[in-house]
């Protein structure tokens, strides 16, 4: 089955697109469409209960979405359906993910390559992509460029598979500053051209960002906030990050952030920026007492 | 290396051509006797002389004068008038057949060579034959002056090629005028003895083996080349004694007629009567090209002289060519344009900039040595470049990565070359290529393996770009869109032999491009328009507000979406435009430079505009530039807009015309007076009565003096009163049948039967009378007539007229609207009835080349205040400021490892302050403890908070997230560097606010100071130092920028608080009032500044009667303000004061003593007093004041120990 429009506009945001390619192909049991079609209902938060009751990835997905509203709690009834589901690598993907927002990211990385390493076929890609992620997000760049290379070393590259792999690139290269003006940027360049999207703008604007080409960002910024990109579906996800740019682009051309930030923390408190500026706030109330006293 | 026809004619046989030096015209001389001239661009015969007996084989247009010259079996030799195309004159003398014939290059000479064995040079002013050189002892069929030298080349039968020295000839000539007869007479008998000692043989070639048709000379190097029946090309060698045969080129398979030096490039060119044209490499003397006629021999070739094209001449016409193409390859890249110039580098062109680079590699190793590339294709991503060669057996490409920056033609290393046509990069590690044995496109990875083959079904022209992954396929018969990643055909259409295709900025229009046909499409490939040109299309580019801009051979054109087009400026040779901004037209030529011409955007912006229905717009470019001109008139009435048009024009007859045109009454009105036109009149009525417009027909008919139109008119406005003064009228001019006519309108019976009756039509008048009732007047007739009433028959069915009704209307009316003339936008903007219309220039769109302005308040300009920073950087706190640093470095490298415990590796943020500890640094590495350690070291920083914002924007400025796939997991952090070029790990750091930021905040204090807000101000200018406290510089002139900022930052500070303190003071107060009034005027500021701290301690001592302040103050003043009405007050007070000469309050203040400003108590420090500064702001404050905060930026302790700020980056 040909699944390359699918994760193209997956991997792109473009989730309605998703949404229709699946609906294309007119079968409920093929775990790939499956895994797409609920990814992205859930992207547009459009997923709801029963609405993932069909295959052996459907239980997960249920499970999934029962974590996702309330994360802090336990993850034992997705354990139970990810056994459920033979622990294929789609559904390590949602344990990977539900491990990863809880924080335990060492955890999250061991299960991840237990899906990779399989001899699965179908879904170690899209696992790689979230694997990359999680030991960026615990600081091991090094890792995830071992098991990049490792990856497209053994296994025969898809050109399906392409986008997910040049995905995970990317995320490598912007972690660690690698081609900020060579090919992370024209990667980004590229997919905001063929396939624009609130996902895709805002990865070259974090390129621009990287490159301090500020007219440049302000332009997308501002694209962003046009009536046509804020009236998608996608907004809602994406507007987070949007705002975190806007901060970036704020400081770097000398103005006041503060009111985004609150913004931000408005939105969503759980955005690492926010993190961040709690954590920092706490240290230089630190220093403050420190050094008055 | 290709041969390109452009031009051919079919006539019979054709022995001699000739290329205008500058006008696209060739001559051919025909064997039939004719001459004709054609316009071989446009492929127009021009014209046909006759006047040969029997064939024409020489022919040669004059370098300069407009004529032409001819030869031919009639033995004459003809000079011809290009103006009048008559022959001029005829030169008499050759016995036998004329060969050829050449003008000399600058003096007034022809040359020609003839079968009587002679060649002749004529001096064709004169009309005198000069010289005859004699020794060929067979038919010369070729003579040719040297281009420089006063040499002389000929071919004969006889088997040799002769040089002649003819220096000799030139001496004698040189001063005509001053020859005395004698010398004439000698000259006449040297030319008997034929011309013996003028012209002299230098070298005899001999080698050919059979007769040689033909010789030349190299353009600059001592070469000629021949060729003979013996079928060889053979190349000589001369110099200044001897002359000899270098080689011979083999391959012609009968005799070789012509041969020549390719003007520019090291080749030969050959024709013969094996009905082939060779191309031969003149240093290797080996075979380059061959083309060949099916039927036709060729007799002769012939270079431009100016131009990359040649001529030939065979047995049924001629045909114009050129060796390979001109055009240079390019590719863009945002603002930059890549190229290949003619020496086959390859250059970038920065259209930013406006510089074009040193090459960055030669491609001379490349493809074949003659190939011109095809075309080329830039990786940025890679930056790289595919360059195509074509060839007709083969295509090749080759991928060359380019070194990073451009420092000269270095050779190309790492090229990877294959077959294939049409390499184009479709991704950054992709491009595709055309397999023509497969018939296929090939998807391939920069390392040219293929990943993806597509099946194609015709032969392919040419493969473009159209957007990433997606690729337009020409074929001759359409043009196909594919996305090649997929395989799938997006689009089609149908276009015939499409050659170029140019897409629009936003990717919305594609322009593609045939020889003669322009159409634009949309992204489906559907057309927009298409236009035909009659010359050939060369190249196109968008304009930035989607105008297609365009050249063909000599014009540059625009062509907007819905197909107007026009002519923007003509050219004088080819060019290639590659990007249009503004009035700039960036084009390469056909040297492979760059030229930038201007334009003038404003007719085809105008037209958009109109098209667009952008009315403002309109209005503005029309109120701001001189567009005028029948052109535009006609253009704007033609595509509806006469209302527009109008605004163009003063001629009445043509603003009548435009008027009327969309029934604007009032201006035709206007013009019609003027004009005093009855057809003008006629048509304005019309007009004004389908409007209903009844005043303006009203005034029409009056002036035109058509009664009985003017009488219906007021009949229909039931103006009953005007009718009957038209009656009135009408009964004056005795005009009967108006007068009838009104009486009808008016209904006045009495007055009709009164006319007939006086018209001696008594029946009638009796008829009338009776009919409407009027009894008296009937029998009076009837009286005066003397006839009974019963002797008249009245018709039965008469009764009284019941037509005319009274208007119901009580008043007539004035207007009845018919044809509505609305007002349009354009009238209404111009009557301004429009809100928020700016149609003030400031909006116009105006290419920009400085950059952003400059702000009004420079740092620089403020090198003339005399900073006192003796505590900034003082050099006797060096020693302690070293170990300062160690201790510091010692606590930093434990905190970063307490920080990374928990990390393996070496992260962005460890390599930053591994890199520079930098208190900015520190801070963007999230070490924030490490930075506050840092500052309160360098500054005794002690109060951070104030510092809060900084500190967290520095670290946010820092950072930017991507967004996770998928969504829910956290987004992903990438850094900010300073530098994102930077691949040397050991020189990472972090982006952190630069000066700029600094002479920002700080021309927002000024700004703030100048409209009064005192406390708005300060908090700038405390900005402006905590920014300064966590700066990261890159050199000592920021640094220096900095420090300044820092202590006029303080000097502001120090003075508005004073003045703060000033003016909240109680009334009574006068002796501090005065004070403060006069420290204030003692701080730093800038000059226009202080003379308002002068002002104030100025009035504030006169005021109080202080008179000698105030004069030394008004002293002060003036010093910075000369004139004005400021001044002049300044002055009455100086002179006022003065007069007056006491103080009348002690104040403590001595305007002659040095002294600083306690910054807490705001009393003097004279000079020699103790006192500390504080380690930040250099602030000067009394002793007692130690350990307490600084007030002017309310951070830093007094009088503490410290090392000084540390701004400026030095990389560890």
């Amino acid at each position: 089955m040909d699944y390359f429009t699918i994760k193209q506009q997956f991997y792109t945001g473009n989730y309605e697109e998703v949404l229709k390619e699946v609906a294309k192909f007119n079968k409920t049991e093929d775990e790939t469409l499956v895994y797409y079609k609920n990814r992205a209902l859930m992207a547009l938060s459009q997923f709801s209960e029963g609405c993932a009751d069909t295959g052996t990835l459907g239980p997960v997905f249920e499970a999934y979405y029962q974590f996702l509203g309330k994360p802090s709690g336990s993850i034992s009834a997705l354990e139970t359906a990810v056994e459920g589901a033979g622990r294929s690598p789609f559904a390590l993907n949602l344990l990977v993910s539900a491990l990863t927002i809880q924080g335990e990211l060492d955890t999250a990385l061991d299960v991840a390559v237990e899906g990779i390493d399989s001899d699965e076929s179908q879904g170690t890609a899209e696992l790689l992509l979230t694997a990359i992620q999680v030991t960026l997000l615990n600081n091991q760049p090094s890792v995830a460029t071992t098991m990049f290379e490792n990856f497209q070393a053994l296994q025969e590259s898809s050109n399906e598979d392409e986008i997910i792999l040049n995905l995970a690139e990317s995320y490598i290269n912007f972690n660690q500053g690698k081609e900020i003006t060579g090919s992370n940027f024209y990667f980004y360049e590229e997919l905001s051209q063929s396939f624009p999207s609130w996902k895709t703008q805002l990865g070259l604007l974090n390129l621009h960002l990287q490159q301090t080409n500020l007219p440049e960002a302000k332009t997308i910024i501002d694209m962003l906030q046009d009536e046509f990109y804020d009236s998608k579906q996608e907004s809602q996800i994406y507007k987070p990050d949007l705002l975190a740019s806007e901060i970036t682009y704020t400081i770097l051309s000398g103005g006041n952030a503060s009111e985004l930030r609150s913004q931000l923390q408005q939105l969503k408190p759980s955005h690492p920026l926010c993190i961040n500026n709690i954590e920092n706030n706490k240290s230089f109330d630190q220093i403050v007492e420190k050094y008055s006293a | 290396m290709k041969m390109l026809t452009k031009f051919e004619s079919k006539s019979t046989r054709a022995k001699g051509i000739a290329f205008h030096p500058s006008r696209p015209w060739i001559l051919v001389a025909l064997f039939s006797s004719t001459i004709q001239l054609w316009d071989y661009r446009m492929g127009v015969l021009l014209h046909r002389f006759e006047d040969h007996e029997g064939p024409v084989r020489g022919i040669d247009f004059h370098p300069t004068q407009p004529l032409f010259v001819s030869a031919g079996d009639d033995y004459t030799i003809k000079v011809w008038s290009l103006e009048s195309n008559k022959c001029l004159f005829t030169l008499d003398g050759h016995l036998d057949y004329v060969r050829t014939v050449f003008f000399h290059h600058e003096l007034p000479w022809i040359i020609s060579s003839s079968d009587d064995q002679t060649i002749r040079i004529w001096n064709w002013q004169n009309r005198k034959e000069i010289a005859c050189l004699t020794g060929h002892n067979h038919f010369v069929m070729c003579a040719q002056f040297h281009p420089v030298e006063d040499l002389v080349v000929s071919a004969s039968l006889d088997e040799t090629v002769r040089v002649w020295d003819i220096s000799g000839l030139r001496k004698r000539h040189s001063a005509p005028g001053s020859q005395s007869f004698e010398e004439q007479m000698r000259q006449q008998q040297n030319l008997l003895d034929g011309g013996y000692g003028d012209c002299i043989v230098k070298f005899i070639l001999e080698g050919h083996t059979r007769g040689v048709n033909w010789a030349s000379f190299h353009p600059t190097l001592p070469l000629i080349v021949s060729g003979s029946d013996d079928r060889q090309v053979k190349l000589w060698r001369m110099s200044a004694t001897k002359a000899w045969e270098v080689d011979t080129c083999r391959g012609h398979t009968n005799n070789v007629d012509s041969v020549i030096f390719h003007p520019k490039l090291n080749l030969i060119i050959s024709v013969g009567e094996d009905k082939t044209v060779r191309v031969w490499d003149l240093d290797k003397r080996t075979p380059i090209k061959q083309f060949k006629r099916e039927n036709d021999r060729f007799w002769l070739v012939r270079a431009h002289p100016n131009l990359n094209l040649f001529g030939a001449a065979h047995d049924s016409g001629i045909m114009i060519f050129k060796l390979d193409r001109e055009r240079p390859p390019t590719a863009l890249n945002q603002n930059q344009l890549f190229f290949i110039n003619r020496e086959k580098q390859v250059q970038m062109f920065d259209f930013h900039k406006r510089i074009t680079s040193l090459p960055y590699v030669s491609l001379k190793n490349v493809g074949k040595t003659w190939s011109t590339f095809r075309s080329m294709s830039y990786n940025p991503s890679q930056h790289s470049v595919l360059v195509n060669s074509s060839e007709k057996d083969s295509d090749r490409f080759s991928l060359c990565v380019l070194p990073k920056n451009p420092t000269g033609a270095v050779e190309a290393s790492n090229v990877i070359s294959d077959d294939g046509s049409f390499a184009t990069f479709v991704a950054r590690n992709r491009f595709v290529v055309h397999n023509s044995n497969a018939s296929s496109l090939e998807v391939r990875s920069l390392d040219n393996k293929t990943t993806k083959s597509i099946k194609l079904t015709a032969t392919v022209k040419d493969i473009t770009l159209a957007a990433p992954g997606t690729v337009l396929i020409l074929y001759s018969h359409s043009v196909v869109m594919m996305d090649v990643q997929q395989g799938k055909i997006l689009a089609e259409l149908s276009l015939k032999n499409i050659k170029y295709t140019v897409w629009s900025q936003d990717g919305q229009y594609v322009a593609l491009m045939s020889k003669h046909t322009l159409t634009i499409a949309n992204r489906k490939l559907e057309i927009v328009t298409s236009n035909h040109e009659s010359i050939r299309i060369k190249s196109a580019s968008w304009d930035e507000t989607g105008v297609l801009i365009y050249s063909t051979l000599n014009h540059i054109k625009y062509c907007l979406l819905n197909g107007d087009s026009g002519i923007i400026k003509t050219l004088e040779k080819t060019l290639y435009i590659s990007e249009v901004h503004g009035k700039f037209v960036y084009a390469l030529n056909r040297e492979g430079e760059v030229e930038i011409l201007t334009i003038d955007p404003t007719e085809y912006r105008f037209k958009k505009t109109l098209v667009n229905k952008n009315f403002p717009e309109v209005l503005r470019i029309i109120k701001n530039s001189n567009l005028v001109g029948q052109n535009i008139i006609s253009y704007l009435q033609k595509s509806g807009y006469p209302e527009i048009a109008l605004q163009f024009v003063e001629d009445a007859q043509t603003r009548f015309d435009l008027a009327t045109q969309y029934g604007n009454l009032t201006v035709a009105l206007e013009e019609a007076e003027k004009l005093k036109n009855e057809l003008v009149w006629e048509r304005l009525g019309e007009e004004a009565l389908m409007q209903g417009n009844t005043a303006v027909a009203e005034l029409v008919y009056q002036n035109t003096k058509q009664f009985d139109k003017l009488s219906f008119l007021y009949l229909l406005k039931g103006d009953n009163s005007k009718l009957s003064k038209m009656e009135s009228i009408a009964e004056h001019r005795s005009d009967i049948s108006g007068l009838i006519q009104n009486t009808f309108y008016n209904n006045s019976v009495q007055k009709r039967a009164n006319v007939f009756l006086n018209a001696g039509s008594s029946p009638l008048a009796y008829a009338v009378a009776k009919a409407n009732g009027d009894d008296d007047l009937a029998a009076s007739i009837l009286e005066s007539e003397g006839i009974d009433e019963q002797d008249v028959a009245l018709p039965t069915q008469i009764n009284s007229s019941t037509n005319v009704k009274k208007p119901v209307i009580s008043s007539p009316l004035t207007d009845w609207p018919l044809k509505a003339a609305e007002v349009s936008f354009f009238e209404k903007a111009l009557l301004g009835q429009i809100e928020d219309l700016d149609i003030s220039g400031e909006n116009e769109e105006t290419v920009s080349n400085s950059p952003q302005d400059v702000n009004q308040y420079d740092l620089g300009g403020q090198q003339n205040i005399d900073f006192d920073d003796e505590a900034i950087g003082d050099e006797g706190d060096a020693w302690d400021l070293d170990e300062n640093e160690l201790e510091l470095d010692d606590e930093l490298e434990t905190e970063m490892l307490e920080e990374a415990e928990d990390q393996v590796e070496e992260s962005e943020v460890s390599t930053w302050v591994k890199n520079s500890k930098l208190p900015a640094v520190l801070v963007a590495a999230g070490a924030f403890e490490a930075a506050a350690q840092a500052l309160n070291k360098q500054v005794a920083v002690v109060n951070f908070e104030p510092l809060r914002e900084q500190f967290i924007d520095i670290y946010d400025g820092a950072r930017s997230y991507v967004s996770a796939t998928p969504t829910e997991l956290p987004s992903i952090v990438g850094y900010i560097r300073a530098d994102a070029d930077q691949e040397d790990r050991s020189k990472l750091l972090p982006s952190v606010p630069g000066v700029s930021v600094v002479t920002k905040k700080l021309n927002e204090g000024f700004k703030a100071f100048k409209a009064n807000k005192l406390e708005v101000a300060i908090e700038f200018f405390r900005e402006v130092i905590y920014a300064v406290t966590l700066l990261a510089v890159t050199d000592n002139e920021d640094e220096t920028t900095a420090q300044n900022a820092l202590a006029t930052a303080r000097e502001y500070i120090l003075g508005l608080s004073m003045e703060l303190e000033r003016r909240a003071l109680p009334a009574d107060n006068v002796k501090r009032n005065l004070e403060l009034a006069a420290y204030f005027s003692r701080t730093k500021l800038l000059p226009v500044h202080r003379s308002n701290a002068l002002n104030v301690a100025m009035t504030q001592s006169f005021k109080n009667k202080n008179f000698v302040s105030a004069s030394y103050f008004a002293g002060e003043f003036l010093k910075i303000v000369a004139s004005g009405a400021r001044a002049d007050q300044a002055q009455k007070i100086k002179t006022k004061a003065d007069s007056l000469a006491h103080d009348a309050i002690e104040i403590d203040f001595d305007p002659y003593a040095e002294f600083d400003v306690c910054a807490a108590s705001h009393t003097p420090i004279y000079k020699g007093t103790p006192s500390i500064s504080d380690p930040l702001t250099g602030a000067k404050y009394h002793v007692s004041e130690k350990g307490k905060i600084d007030r002017i930026a309310l951070i830093s302790k007094v009088g503490a120990q410290a090392s000084g700020l540390r701004i400026q980056l030095s990389v560890n």
